[in-house]
């Protein structure tokens, strides 16, 4: 997987126009500075030596240097991922954990789920860099209860737990427009897998049985329907890494995302094959993960037919 | 040259892919959603079709003070240059329906394909089919476009032609369990009997069966290509020589203490259009 993603992203940076030594030494260079620049990259070589020497790099982990920052692409990716994790992370956590119980609330008559499933499609429509802005015009320019932008208050010194709560206080907009087109679909898709479950001769049992509609609904329709929660949930992750990055520049959040459209404005392709790669990595890693949870729940589904990522 | 598969009655016809899309399982919609969803996409449709007629002013010329708020003459304000925002949310629809309406067709057409020659042909194209399908739906189509576009710089057709490329793969995977289901009818099996080549029932006996769900999932690609389009242009991966509602919201933003309006009302535009769609689905699902 990992090795056609990379062969198609040097294939797609290798037919473009201008290329790399445009970018670098401006579109008038002379002859002796772009020679300079092509032998300091290895660009002067053969298509397929520079190939393999990509792939040769990929394997060991080597994405090769960043032409802007001068560091190994590597290094600026680590640099960056802590400050994406604590705007991910809390926010799939709070999408799976309000969404599955609201997509269930949802599910149990019609007429109740109506307003539900209407707030759930319209929050589905709306675009996360939009509400980012919207909710910072509200609660950080008209009442000012959140920071504008950035991770950090530039001019506190604090550190250890103080520091925690400085980025935590700048974190919560950001969390929240993040996390709400993530609700919205687990919510969509939790009720429609809920339904399914809802009609199935079982459910009847369960509740015949004397179970509350409750635990009736959490102990087992919801075991039967999270398999397929789970892989959507999964497949997902790459919809929801591009709306980190828009976030992320709504709010100048130094993490990816910014770190993305700086690459892309600089044409610093290796830090753009590595942020692709990346991405494409957590991707894979969620839809694995996905299928290994996906095994956990449901026993009938063998190894060698689950493991297909 | 024809080859006759085992038949398959109803009871051990394989189960729908249920990964498909959340959409896609057949559940009853709601009639009622057709009213507000026309309401909502009616005047969206008008200003993409003929922008021209809907729009009161020139959105690139100077047609009023600047920064004028929501008013009779200018119902969305007018920007930091006195240019109308109506006009230009008005002529930014036709860029994002445009490209919306380019990457459905080609996710359609390229979904459909895959789908159906899947599931008629099962074993190794089936196999090798839907394992491509699989590739393409975990690669995260926002950045390859990302890449694409500033590669190649930024044009509505090259954005459309990314976004169709890489939004196929459920469209594919719900023809596939549709025409599996079907492979085994017994129309399917008089078409072969007859001695029809496989394109030939693909295409005259399969395709129209197949069309009608694809139309229910077709909507939430538009959808998605309409926001990754704005998502784009937010980032400056627009079209530079025509408007378009993520670029109307980019730079409205840097005015945002002086005109509120100005990033409000084209963020506007994208949630009436994706939501009229959305219920759109909902409205229309009863019929298929």
């Amino acid at each position: 997987m990992l090795l056609a993603v990379g062969t198609a992203l040097f294939l797609l940076l290798h037919a473009t126009p201008g290329g790399p030594i445009v970018a670098l030494a401006g579109e008038f260079a002379d002859a002796d500075t772009v020679a300079d620049i092509e032998r300091r990259f290895g660009l002067d070589r053969p298509l397929h030596v520079q190939y393999l020497k990509f792939l040769a790099g990929l394997a060991r982990g080597d994405l090769g240097e960043s032409w802007f920052y001068g560091e190994p692409v590597l290094q600026v990716l680590q640099d960056r991922l802590p400050a994406t994790l604590i705007l991910v992370v809390p926010s799939l956590l709070l999408a799976a954990g309000i969404g599955v119980p609201l997509g269930i609330l949802a599910a149990r008559s019609r007429r109740r789920g109506l307003g539900i499933m209407l707030a759930a499609l319209l929050a589905f429509a709306v675009p996360s860099f939009w509400l980012g802005h919207l909710l910072r015009m509200a609660f950080s320019v008209e009442v000012q209860w959140f920071p504008v932008q950035g991770m950090t208050d530039a001019r506190s010194a604090a550190d250890g737990l103080r520091q925690w709560l400085d980025i935590a206080r700048h974190a919560v907009l950001p969390v929240a427009t993040l996390t709400l087109h993530q609700l919205a679909y687990t919510v969509l898709l939790t009720r429609s897998a809920i339904e399914v479950e809802r009609r199935q001769p079982y459910f009847m049992t369960a509740l015949a049985k004397g179970n509350g509609r409750r635990r009736a609904e959490y102990r087992h329709a919801l075991p039967n329907g999270s398999p397929t929660i789970v892989t959507l949930f999964a497949n997902r992750v790459g919809w929801f890494l591009a709306g980190a990055v828009l976030v992320e520049v709504v709010f100048a959040w130094p993490g990816f995302g910014q770190l993305a459209d700086a690459a892309i404005r600089n044409r610093d392709f290796p830090l753009v094959i590595g942020i692709v790669l990346a991405v494409t990595c957590v991707t894979l890693l969620a839809n694995l993960v996905a299928d290994i949870v996906y095994m956990a729940i449901d026993p009938r589904i063998l190894p060698h037919r689950g493991a297909r990522a | 040259m024809t080859t006759v598969a085992p038949v398959r009655t109803g009871r051990d016809a394989p189960p729908r892919d249920r990964l498909a899309e959340p959409g896609a399982a057949p559940r009853p919609g709601r009639r009622g959603a057709l009213v507000p969803a026309l309401l909502l996409l009616l005047p969206v449709a008008a200003a993409a079709i003929a922008p021209g007629l809907v729009a009161p002013f020139d959105p690139f010329a100077n047609s009023g003070p600047a920064l004028t708020a929501p008013g009779w003459a200018h119902p969305f304000g007018t920007d930091d240059l006195g240019r109308d925002l109506l006009s230009g949310v008005v002529y930014g629809a036709r860029t994002s329906l445009t490209v919306a309406a380019l990457a459905t067709l080609l996710a359609c057409a390229i979904g459909t394909g895959i789908g159906m020659v899947a599931g008629y042909f099962g074993g190794l194209i089936d196999d090798a089919l839907m394992r491509f399908t699989e590739f393409v739906q975990v690669v995260p189509r926002f950045f390859v476009a990302l890449l694409v576009l500033t590669l190649f710089g930024p044009s509505a057709v090259t954005m459309a032609l990314v976004l169709g490329l890489m939004s196929w793969p459920g469209l594919a995977r719900l023809t596939r369990a549709e025409t599996l289901s079907l492979r085994g009818r017994e129309f399917v099996r008089a078409a072969e009997a007859l001695g029809g080549s496989p394109a030939w029932i693909l295409r005259r006996h399969l395709l129209p069966h197949v069309q009608r769900p694809v139309l229910a999932v077709a909507a939430p690609v538009a959808t998605g290509a309409i926001l990754t389009e704005a998502g784009l242009s937010y980032l400056g991966l627009s079209d530079p020589n025509a408007m378009s509602w993520g670029k109307l919201i980019q730079t409205g933003q840097a005015f945002y203490t002086h005109g509120w309006w100005l990033p409000l009302m084209p963020g506007a535009a994208i949630v009436v259009t994706c939501f009229g769609l959305a219920l759109l689905v909902e409205g229309l699902r009863p019929r298929f």
